[in-house]
């Protein structure tokens, strides 16, 4: 054990020594390059470079000042594989126009040192919303009893109140529906491109889970059907992504807010009834409510989306929080086997509308950017 | 600028797509789904349906009253094209309207009515209805059946006046007004259909019990249920008056009128059923009996009566024909074809659905027992359970020419392999039948709720040649519905 302890104190100490010998060479290669002493540099930073010995910012400025070197020697292939190594290191360089000098600029600006990609991770909770396009009801759809969804209900005792006079006479009084939102949660995974001015591509797939909860009273209070349908689907997201002050931001801001839009082709995992209840007369329980199985759902779907989000900078990724705005385009329901192939809807007094989904979602990723610096060819 | 000239430029692209409306070439419109249900939870009971002059859906029934001890009620529905409700009505023929049974024999006591639906007609400014109020003691037991019809306006109120109840001493009353020597105030009197005439007095059909022969108004009654048939006024703000009044029937048979109309020849066709009196001779069982009436209902020379004869479902398999179907009608479809006669024809426990044509003249067309593709067997192997039971209770005529029977299927079950099979019970029924009575192969389908006796009653041809079903649904809890179901002309559900 303590053998241990002094070979571990010796190896620390001959490490620390060696840090501090290339800090050193490194200080004394930057007076050496002001001095204008070039010549020497390269040599008396390799063996530091090669062994790993400089800190991360030391092997940056090292591999600065080696780009430097052979800039101003005139040695261009090595000071281009020279600026590779610093964009490895550093990846977005920054350059500072009152240090830098111009022929840096030169050299810098033949080489590609944006990210060739970034990988994008979002997790988040979406609100679904139902867009009825054509209401179907087994009770009056002009009626006090509407269907409704996600929403506050006109359950006994809650919103409708049941007045029986002297004579039996029944009367009741409704107050309104609020429909409200279901919850669901979505992972996506997106490979995104920068391209100029701002503008980005991204493209990527998206797994979405998703609810609603109908509800519906046939003619009067006590007939009472619920029905809560859960979906997931297999997204492709395409988006078209407006960063705003994104030059900017490299060196100056951390805070990106962008806005963007995009289209999906929707594939459709899953679709079924987690529950379906019928209240009133003998109430009915739904065992089998596989809609997919049945046909009832249509299995593809397409939407649009918009959304605004900010990115904050973290070296050269991002971590984002975004919100969206997404609506889907075709109707959710295939109503050729609405009834047909869902003959408890007799007993369920309720059959689906035609609907389609509209969700806000809000999420919080992570964004990685991918490099490859490279001198960009020319093809004159 | 450029800043704000991108931001308003993204801003309203986004608001652009999301402007946009949801559209769906494929979606359906709203009347393509067309199953209702009305009424609330208690028991309904549906009876017929027509189609007024607005083009609405108008049902007729019956419903518990909202206190159970003051029996059932008339229940009136009217509904849109979309199924969607205009009104509703119900109301009961008050007990104090029969006080004088009372009068007579105290010991009836009775406690509440119960309606009984039969027929709605439409008439200018309103419909004509007929039934039978039934009122009954203090433990519901009925006492009594009247023979009850009224004039109704559009909101299906009662006319000031416009109604009448007849009884049995009102039948067995001679031309001297004094009751036959044999008269009971517990026989019974029922409507079954009713027209109106140019006079716009009005014909109806029905039955009253126990006539005898020495009554004079009896003109072929021997004992028995006798069908009954009267002319009367029928007018707001008047007392309904007895033009005519005739009761007809087979000797030693309960007879019964269903259904009245008028021939191109302007007589009466009277059908109803016939049943045999036990031990008393005559025709083997019930039958479907024809009368043609001439103006002031006496008898022409043709009226015959007509039995069904098939072949057993349980002895398919031999090809054995049997007879002695009991064959009871339910309801009748005119056209310019003639007659055309549902009903159910019932052997021991098996129940048949049948479909009867008939001519103008009463002359047979064709006859036959509907075969469903249905079986209560979970498997070809298994002979041994019987095939579900099948009910007719409503026809009509399907713009092909062909005809639409509906009613019920008993305890419907569907093999869902493996000798297994999931139990449906009593189902709502729906069969297409060609004009020589012929059930036509897999046309048959069924529907209804999975655990309640439903049945479809009656059913009407729509202007857009659909089918338009009303039903009975028993979603259980002793609570039973009106449902109005639209298919297309396959006999599909609409979607």
């Amino acid at each position: 054990m303590k053998q241990k302890f002094i070979l571990f104190f010796v190896f620390s100490l001959v490490s620390y020594l060696m840090y501090a010998q290339c800090t050193q060479k490194l200080n004394q290669a930057e007076d050496d390059y002001e001095g204008g002493r070039l010549l020497g540099i390269p040599e008396s930073l390799k063996q530091c470079l090669d062994a790993g010995s400089f800190s991360k910012e030391e092997a940056k400025r090292a591999k600065r000042l080696l780009t430097l070197v052979y800039i101003f020697t005139d040695d261009e292939q090595k000071s281009e594989r020279a600026l590779i190594e610093l964009l490895k290191a550093d990846p977005e360089h920054p350059l500072d126009p009152q240090v830098d000098p111009r022929e840096f600029y030169f050299l810098y600006n033949q080489f590609r040192v944006e990210p060739i990609f970034r990988v994008g991770v979002k997790a988040g909770v979406n609100f679904s919303q139902v867009k009825v396009i054509t209401s179907h009801s087994f009770g009056d759809l002009n009626s006090n009893y509407a269907k409704y969804y996600n929403g506050n209900t006109p359950g006994v005792g809650q919103s409708v109140a049941v007045n029986v006079d002297g004579e039996g006479n029944r009367t009741e009084s409704v107050l309104p529906i609020i429909d409200g939102t279901g919850l669901g949660f979505f992972g996506e995974l997106t490979i995104e491109r920068y391209f100029s001015n701002g503008i980005e591509l991204a493209f990527g797939g998206q797994y979405r889970t998703s609810s609603y909860t109908a509800g519906v009273y046939t003619n009067n209070s006590e007939l009472e059907t619920t029905i809560v349908h859960n979906q997931s689907y297999l997204r492709t997201p395409l988006i078209v992504r407006y960063n705003f002050r994104y030059k900017e931001a490299v060196n100056t801001v951390k805070i990106i807010p962008y806005v963007q839009f995009g289209a999906s082709a929707d594939f459709l995992l899953s679709s079924k009834y987690s529950s379906a209840t019928r209240n009133g007369g003998t109430s009915y329980n739904l065992t089998d409510g596989d809609t997919k199985a049945r046909g009832i759902t249509n299995n593809f779907n397409y939407s649009y989306f918009a959304g605004i989000g900010l990115k904050y900078r973290v070296a050269t990724h991002f971590i984002t929080i975004e919100a969206r705005y997404n609506t889907s385009r075709i109707n959710l329901i295939n109503g050729d086997n609405r009834l047909s192939a869902f003959p408890e809807a007799f007993d369920l007094s309720y059959v689906e509308d035609d609907l389609s989904l509209d969700f806000v979602s809000f999420s919080i990723g992570w964004t990685h950017s991918i490099y490859k610096p490279q001198k960009i060819k020319d093809y004159r | 600028m450029t800043f704000n000239i991108k931001t308003c430029f993204f801003v309203l692209a986004s608001m652009l797509f999301l402007s946009c409306s949801v559209e769906d070439a494929d979606s359906p419109s709203p009347q393509e789904f067309f199953v209702k249900y009305y009424g609330d939870l208690v028991e309904q009971e549906a009876v017929d349906l027509i189609i007024n002059s607005n083009g609405n859906y108008v049902m007729f029934g019956t419903r518990q009253a909202d206190n159970p001890a003051d029996g059932k009620d008339y229940y009136f529905v009217e509904a849109d094209e979309f199924g969607n409700l205009i009104r509703e009505n119900s109301w009961n023929y008050t007990a104090s309207e029969f006080i004088g049974i009372e009068e007579t024999t105290p010991q009836y006591a009775i406690s509440s009515t119960d309606q009984v639906a039969s027929k709605i007609k439409p008439v200018e400014g309103g419909y004509l209805i007929i039934g039978t109020v039934a009122f009954m003691n203090a433990t519901f037991v009925p006492q009594q059946e009247r023979l009850y019809t009224a004039r109704l306006d559009e909101s299906f109120n009662k006319l000031q006046g416009a109604e009448l109840d007849l009884w049995a001493f009102d039948i067995t009353k001679t031309d001297k007004d004094s009751l036959e020597a044999n008269a009971n105030e517990s026989w019974n009197v029922g409507g079954k259909d009713i027209i109106q005439l140019e006079d716009n007095s009005v014909v109806f059909v029905g039955y009253s019990d126990a006539l005898d022969s020495s009554n004079t108004n009896d003109e072929t009654g021997t004992f028995g249920r006798e069908m009954l048939i009267g002319n009367y006024t029928l007018n707001a703000n008047e007392t309904p008056k007895k033009i005519w009044r005739k009761t007809l029937g087979h000797n030693n048979s309960d007879d019964e009128a269903i259904f009245i109309s008028r021939t191109p020849k302007n007589e009466y066709m009277v059908i109803g059923s016939a049943l045999n009196r036990v031990g008393k001779g005559g025709a083997t069982g019930a039958n479907i009996s024809t009368f043609l009436l001439n103006g002031i209902g006496n008898i022409s020379n043709n009226s015959p009566t007509y039995g069904i004869s098939g072949v057993d479902r349980n002895t398919s398999k031999t090809g054995a024909s049997i007879s002695g179907f009991d064959d009871v009608p339910f309801n009748v479809y005119q056209d310019n074809g003639g007659f055309t006669i549902v009903g159910t024809s019932s052997l021991g426990a098996n129940e048949y659905a049948f479909m009867l044509k008939i001519g103008d003249g009463a002359n047979l067309l064709s006859s036959g027992i509907i075969h469903t593709d249905f079986s209560a067997r979970t498997s070809n192997a298994d002979d041994n359970l019987p095939e579900s039971n099948v009910r007719g209770y409503g026809v009509t005529r399907a713009l092909d020419g062909n005809y639409v029977v509906v009613g019920q299927i008993e305890d419907y079950r569907e093999n869902i392999g493996d000798a297994s099979e999931s139990s449906f019970s009593d189902q709502m029924l729906y069969i297409n039948v060609d004009q020589q009575s012929g059930s036509i192969e897999n046309s048959a389908r069924q529907f209804g709720i999975q655990n309640g006796s439903d049945k479809a009653v009656d059913v009407v041809t729509t202007a857009d040649g659909k089918i338009a079903i009303l039903a009975t649904a028993d979603i259980g809890g002793s609570a039973k519905m009106f449902s109005l179901v639209k298919m297309n002309a396959k006999g599909e559900l609409s979607r």
